[in-house]
């Protein structure tokens, strides 16, 4: 398990090299030149090529793809054209907010998609079985955007409006007064604001988690060694956590891995709507207006982060199916 | 690098603020001292520069502490809110963004001069100014008692130094164009002593207006930084020292940006701002801004679409305002292309679009037709020009095709000329705005019906930059907005020694129109302009280089709670420093 | 209990009018409903629409194919109705095949066959769709007459330029269906292959594919696909079905693969070995059709998500250019108008998800019947 763990990590040194020479080129060879984002139309043409001077943009692509390559051998992203500061900085600063999201997000998914996917499959055919699968659907059908619109207006707008009990914040990570909150206010604070965007997204995973768990524990619960199991007089609550469910979560384990990259892209949409200061939507506002720089930075996180996930989740499915070798 | 937080402690001067005294015990944040919070970065020159310029404005304004608040107005924090960030932050030298500027020129830096309603200049940094009698000198005498937020004191060398700034082609100094008639070399500036400082120029008009536009940077910070680091110099995002009313506190990436009342600021201009804190947020979704807007969380709304606005009439938290502004949009038309080139058929593309319906179902009916250049409120406006030469008439313009010799000669609903070729055209606009894609539609389907065929296209904003901006000019019709300045000046648009230039998209080529744009900067005086004013326009009318739709007006939405808001074409945060909010509402 | 009228006069008769009703009649909903309605409505159409109908024969291809699906529609449904209720009565059950199996156990899942139903009728509308429109999805009314609210004379109001949502709403689905049906086939073809070789085989072919799934999959799908549209400047469909297929497979590997990974130590592949035979025939007709149910529901899972994810890229305003009306794009058009023109985005929205859902239906259905493991 060692050697296959270290073996994965070199292996995954050239494949994120791969992917960051494949975003260095698709993006500089795109048409359009940037510095025309942030050159005014009164400018004369010579303080638009000094523009693109101080931008680095003048040199030619493969001079300027081995001085990327050796900023990032040390650990330098560069300089973000749109928010001049330097781009490790800035995903320093957003990165915990996403990773806050996306984690919170995973952890209510998996517990919510997990327990009602146990329990279409123990009554299957049941009513319960098709209102949660149709509801289940329902929200997995919609557009993230669109279901994190629906709830800013029902959750945030209309319950403040019409007077509701509880109305939650429909924007950023914090209240405006967050630095004088004690330390149990921060907490509440960081949770209304979390509850919105962490449930759309949530919401979305969780039914389709709970329609693999159902699939999963069908299966496993007929084989035969269920059927031992309960002959044996064990009770059904152990029957099911205790025996089937390590087999059935197989599967659902490498909806982990599956999820991982949707997750982190699936929160720009989350991040636009709620403004939530995060990754995604720093990486997609860049490639709107071309800051090079933070394109190249973000995909390259990124593209790490689900590396390192899909690791993990390998690794997990190992441990929890004796019957997958890495040899 | 590795970010670490580091407290700025900025005492407010409100000890006790009467009826707000906080029986919330810590959290007391209308009463009593607080504390503030910045980010910057560790390690290296910028870091180092951030921590020492922090150290020094929280030691600055130490000395404010207890102090009495002179009125009940005092206190509260105000938030505004839109969907576009302040990308270089308060760096005058390289930002070019009108969020930007309204943010450097009214909270936290200052202009040598401000304008009032009548875009008349009044005093701010500046105190007096002397123009010699030939307009070829002007004299600024500089307030004595304006600080730096860390300490030091604001002078001549600050105005020197800016300019100094502007003029150097490697800042890149996105409105160099202000400085065209002032003397650049070494004599054009004069520091004669540490108020006052002269300037020389060759006579023009409106030569206050670049003072009114560009604020004063620090000599004492940015005076050593080379030229081509300005523009990524922390300076600007990272820790802004101004010396405006409002003092930089912190900037949270893609968030917010937060500033806090400055106690240093000179009674005479208005003192301490009645506001404790202001803070600007950044919301790209609109439901989401407008969501924040109707339920209290943001209490100015910058620039709802004319659509949004019903649900912000409706409601009994906040109101609406609107203004007249400086930006117009219109349809650029590339001369150069055959089906274009003549100048009825331009003509007839703007009498066959009705522009008032646009208006009306647009924009709600908030803005009005334009025939020219020139804003309606601003004083060489003159309403009859176009009026009616420009009316929405299709048979007019079916006649003017028809005398260009375009008629359908194959019965296809479009029309040919002689030799043959289609009178269809394209339309571009970029993506992202509804409003121009909007107008690119309407005018499909409107053109349609005189005999025009046109395609909308939509583009990504930097390529069509270039398309419209560089040989070939690959363009037919373009969707654009400009955002005048008050000293108007179509040079660049359309004079005829910068056709290849960028902004010419027309390629106008008129000797009648150069001698107006070359003779109307020298008129000094605004009464003899205005005829002369008038005069170009209506060239521009005959040429019709574009069809100019209509300046919209500004709308914001604003919270009932705040007091004292005043906009106008200046800026949405024009007098912020008295905008306040009554004790019982903050 | 027969499970069919059987041959007789008044089976025929009712037949030859009503096709379906006969079939409904002995509780057969499913077929039964589908062909009545289908019947009724396409005889409707036909009607009230005849003179578009008559003249779609000289039109563009698209009319021509409507025409032509009112024509085979009818045909078709009569013919079988008729078919069925001159066929014998079944006597014996006994000897019945896997898939005549399976097919009843779906017949036997109600939501699941609503769901079918659901997924036929959308794509019959969106074939019909050019007889059956009001209004030109393209064409814009009057100024005044923009953001109308849904009205008798247009039904789901008008949008930001005064169309009819309605006629785009039909036009968007042929757009919305058929990028999802394409890419989903590019995706779950390759992804079932490669995966299926890979697990199967193992060493170091399971090596390299997998690297080269780890590849797709760790790149940012959305950054590929922004700069893609960016690089090549053209929002066309093509492109963006090609890229969405393209990049989505990755999944369906990753998932056939794990299958066959536990399949390979099964008894009745070692048996399969153990008869000799050749490799290609144990993964072709041995490996994959038992890995077929997760490929199912990967592929129904798939269109939803494709269609989904277009929705998406027009949030990020690189959808479909204008005025192409497909469903992501009217969802996206209208969201800055929820709390004035709500039917612009919330229509197109219910449509994305009703659809989605009735593919998931289907797949689920399919998916129960398909696993002997799984059937009660």
């Amino acid at each position: 398990m060692r050697t296959f763990i270290a073996r994965r990590l070199l292996g995954a040194i050239p494949l994120v090299l791969g992917i960051a020479t494949i975003i260095f080129f698709v993006v500089n060879l795109a048409p359009g030149d940037p510095a025309d984002r942030f050159s005014s139309p009164t400018m004369s043409a010579e303080a638009r090529e000094q523009v693109r001077v101080n931008m680095g943009l003048d040199q030619p692509i493969h001079i300027r793809y081995v001085r990327w390559l050796g900023a990032l051998a040390q650990g330098d992203l560069g300089v973000s054209f749109s928010r001049n500061r330097p781009v490790v900085d800035i995903i320093q600063e957003l990165l915990p907010n996403t990773l806050l999201l996306s984690f919170t997000a995973i952890g209510v998914a998996f517990v919510m998609g997990i327990l009602l996917g146990i329990l279409q499959a123990v009554r299957q055919y049941s009513l319960l079985d098709s209102i949660a699968s149709i509801v289940g659907l329902f929200f997995y059908s919609m557009p993230s955007f669109w279901l994190a619109l629906m709830m800013v207006l029902v959750f945030s707008l209309f319950a403040s409006v019409w007077g509701w009990p509880i109305s939650f914040p429909p924007s950023d990570i914090q209240d405006i007064d967050y630095a004088f909150f004690s330390p149990i206010e921060k907490v509440q604070d960081r949770l209304m604001h979390l509850a919105l965007p962490a449930t759309s997204l949530a919401l979305v995973l969780a039914a389709g988690i709970a329609r693999y768990t159902r699939t999963s524990m069908l299966e496993e619960i007929r084989q035969d060694f269920v059927r031992t199991a309960r002959a044996k007089g064990l009770s059904e609550p152990v029957v099911i956590f205790k025996h089937t469910l390590r087999n059935a979560l197989i599967p659902v384990i490498t909806l982990v891995g599956l999820y991982l990259p949707f997750l982190f892209s699936g929160t720009v949409f989350i991040e636009s709507v709620f403004a939530w200061p995060g990754m995604g939507k720093l990486v997609v506002d860049a490639i709107l207006q071309r800051d090079y720089p933070i394109i190249m930075g973000g995909s390259l996180v990124f593209a790490m982060m689900v590396v390192v996930g899909n690791l993990v989740a390998d690794v997990l499915y190992a441990v929890v199916d004796p019957r997958i070798r890495y040899d | 690098m590795r970010v670490r937080l580091t407290r700025l402690i900025l005492v407010a001067g409100l000890a006790v603020t009467i009826g707000a005294c906080g029986g919330d015990g810590g959290a007391s944040r209308e009463a009593g001292p607080w504390m503030l919070e910045a980010s910057l970065a560790e390690a290296g020159a910028a870091v180092q520069f951030c921590e020492e310029v922090t150290a020094n404005v929280s030691a600055y304004m130490s000395q404010f502490e207890g102090q009495m608040p002179p009125s009940e107005r005092h206190g509260g924090a105000v938030v505004v809110a839109s969907i576009g960030d302040i990308p270089d932050g308060m760096n005058n030298h390289v930002s070019q963004d009108y969020t930007a500027s309204q943010h450097q020129s009214f909270v936290n830096l200052m202009t040598l001069v401000k304008y009032d309603e009548d875009q008349n200049p009044e005093p701010y940094l500046a105190e007096s100014w002397e123009v010699s009698d030939d307009a070829s000198e002007i004299t600024f005498h500089i307030r004595d008692d304006v600080y730096w937020h860390d300490g030091e004191l604001t002078d001549a060398y600050d105005v020197a130094y800016t300019f100094k700034r502007a003029i150097d082609p490697e800042t890149a100094f996105p409105n160099a164009a202000y400085w065209t008639h002032y003397e650049q070399g070494p004599d054009g500036v004069e520091v004669v002593d540490s108020f006052t400082v002269k300037f020389q120029m060759r006579p023009h008009a409106d030569y206050i207006d670049p003072w009114r536009a560009t604020t004063i940077m620090p000599e004492h910070l940015l005076g050593d930084v080379p030229s081509a680091e300005l523009r990524q110099h922390p300076y600007g995002t990272v820790c802004p020292v101004g010396n405006g009313p409002f003092i930089f506190v912190e900037h949270r990436e893609a968030a917010s940006w937060t500033f806090q009342a400055n106690p240093a600021f000179p009674a005479d201009l208005g003192g301490r701002p009645y506001l404790d804190r202001y803070v600007y947020r950044v919301i790209t979704e609109r439901t989401t801004l407008l969501t924040e807007l109707l339920t209290g969380g943001v209490d100015v709304f910058i620039r709802p679409f004319p659509d949004e606005v019903q649900a912000i009439l409706d409601s009994d938290v906040v109101d609406l305002l609107r203004y007249p502004f400086r930006g117009y949009v219109l349809v650029g038309w590339n001369a150069r292309r055959p089906q274009l080139a003549d100048k009825r058929v331009r003509q007839a593309l703007t009498r066959g679009t009705n522009r008032q319906e646009i208006v009306d179902a647009l924009l709600q009916g908030y803005g009005t037709v334009a025939n020219g250049s020139v804003p309606p409120f601003h004083w060489a406006y003159d309403p009859s020009i176009g009026r009616d030469a420009m009316s929405y008439d299709q048979d007019a313009a079916r006649a003017l095709l028809a005398a260009a010799g375009w008629v359908d000669r194959d019965g296809d609903g479009v029309r040919e000329n002689a030799a043959g070729v289609r009178l269809a055209i394209s339309i571009k606009y970029n993506h992202g705005n509804d409003m121009r894609q909007d107008i690119a539609e309407i005018m499909q389907a409107q053109l349609s019906q005189i005999g025009v065929e046109v395609t909308p296209m939509v583009v990504e904003w930097g390529t069509l930059l270039d398309q419209i901006g560089q040989t070939p000019r690959d363009f037919d019709g373009v969707v654009m907005g400009w955002i005048v300045e008050y000293k108007l000046d179509d040079t660049d648009l359309f004079h005829s020694d910068n056709i290849s230039e960028t902004y010419a998209w027309s390629g106008t080529q008129r000797p009648d129109i150069d001698r107006f744009l070359e003779e109307l900067p020298l008129v000094v005086d605004r009464e003899e302009a205005k005829p002369i004013w008038s005069e170009y326009q209506e060239l521009l009318v005959d040429e019709q280089p574009y069809t100019f739709f209509f300046f919209d007006d500004r709308l914001d939405g604003i919270n009932k709670r705040l007091r004292g808001v005043e906009m106008d074409a200046r800026g949405e945060w024009l007098n912020i420093k008295d905008w306040w909010i009554p004790a019982d509402q903050r | 209990m027969t499970d069919r009228l059987g041959p007789g006069r008044r089976g025929l008769a009712l037949s030859a009018v009503l096709p379906g009703l006969p079939q409904l009649a002995v509780g057969r909903w499913g077929v039964g409903g589908l062909g009545l309605t289908v019947w009724i409505a396409f005889l409707a159409v036909l009607l009230t629409r005849w003179a578009r109908f008559a003249a779609a024969w000289g039109g563009p291809l698209d009319h021509q194919i409507a025409s032509l699906t009112v024509v085979a529609g009818l045909l078709g449904t009569w013919g079988w109705s008729m078919f069925d209720v001159s066929r014998p009565v079944e006597l014996d059950r006994s000897g019945v095949s896997q898939w005549r199996l399976a097919v009843q156990a779906f017949k036997k899942n109600r939501i699941a066959v609503i769901g079918a139903m659901v997924v036929v009728w959308v794509y019959l509308i969106a074939l019909v769709t050019p007889l059956i429109a009001p209004y030109d999805p393209a064409m814009q009314g009057p100024l005044p007459g923009r953001l109308a609210a849904p009205s008798s004379e247009f039904l789901l109001g008008t949008d930001h330029v005064a169309r009819d949502v309605f006629s785009r709403l039909m036009y968007g689905a042929r757009v919305s269906l058929s990028i999802g049906f394409v890419a989903v086939g590019i995706s779950v073809t390759i992804g079932t292959l490669l995966g299926a070789v890979a697990g199967y085989l193992g060493g170091w072919i399971d090596t390299v594919v997998m690297r080269f799934v780890d590849m797709v999959i760790s790149f940012p799908r959305l950054v590929l696909l922004i700069a893609i549209v960016a690089l090549f400047d053209t929002q066309s469909i093509f492109l963006i079905v090609a890229v969405l297929g393209f990049t989505q497979w990755p999944g369906t590997a990753r998932i056939v693969r794990g299958e066959v990974l536990s399949l390979r130590e099964r008894e009745f592949v070692e048996a399969t070995r153990a008869l000799g035979f050749s490799r290609r025939r144990i993964i072709l007709r041995h490996v994959i059709p038992n890995v077929l149910a997760p490929v199912i529901i990967a592929a129904t899972l798939g269109i939803g998500n494709v269609i989904v994810l277009e929705a998406g890229l027009s949030f990020l305003g690189l959808g479909l250019e204008p005025p192409t009306p497909s469903w992501g794009s009217m969802v996206a058009d209208g969201r800055d108008l929820l709390l004035n023109a709500w039917w612009i985005s919330t229509f197109p929205g219910l449509a994305i998800v009703l659809t989605v859902v009735a593919f998931n239906l289907v797949g689920d259905g399919l998916r129960d019947a398909l696993d002997p493991r799984l059937r009660a």
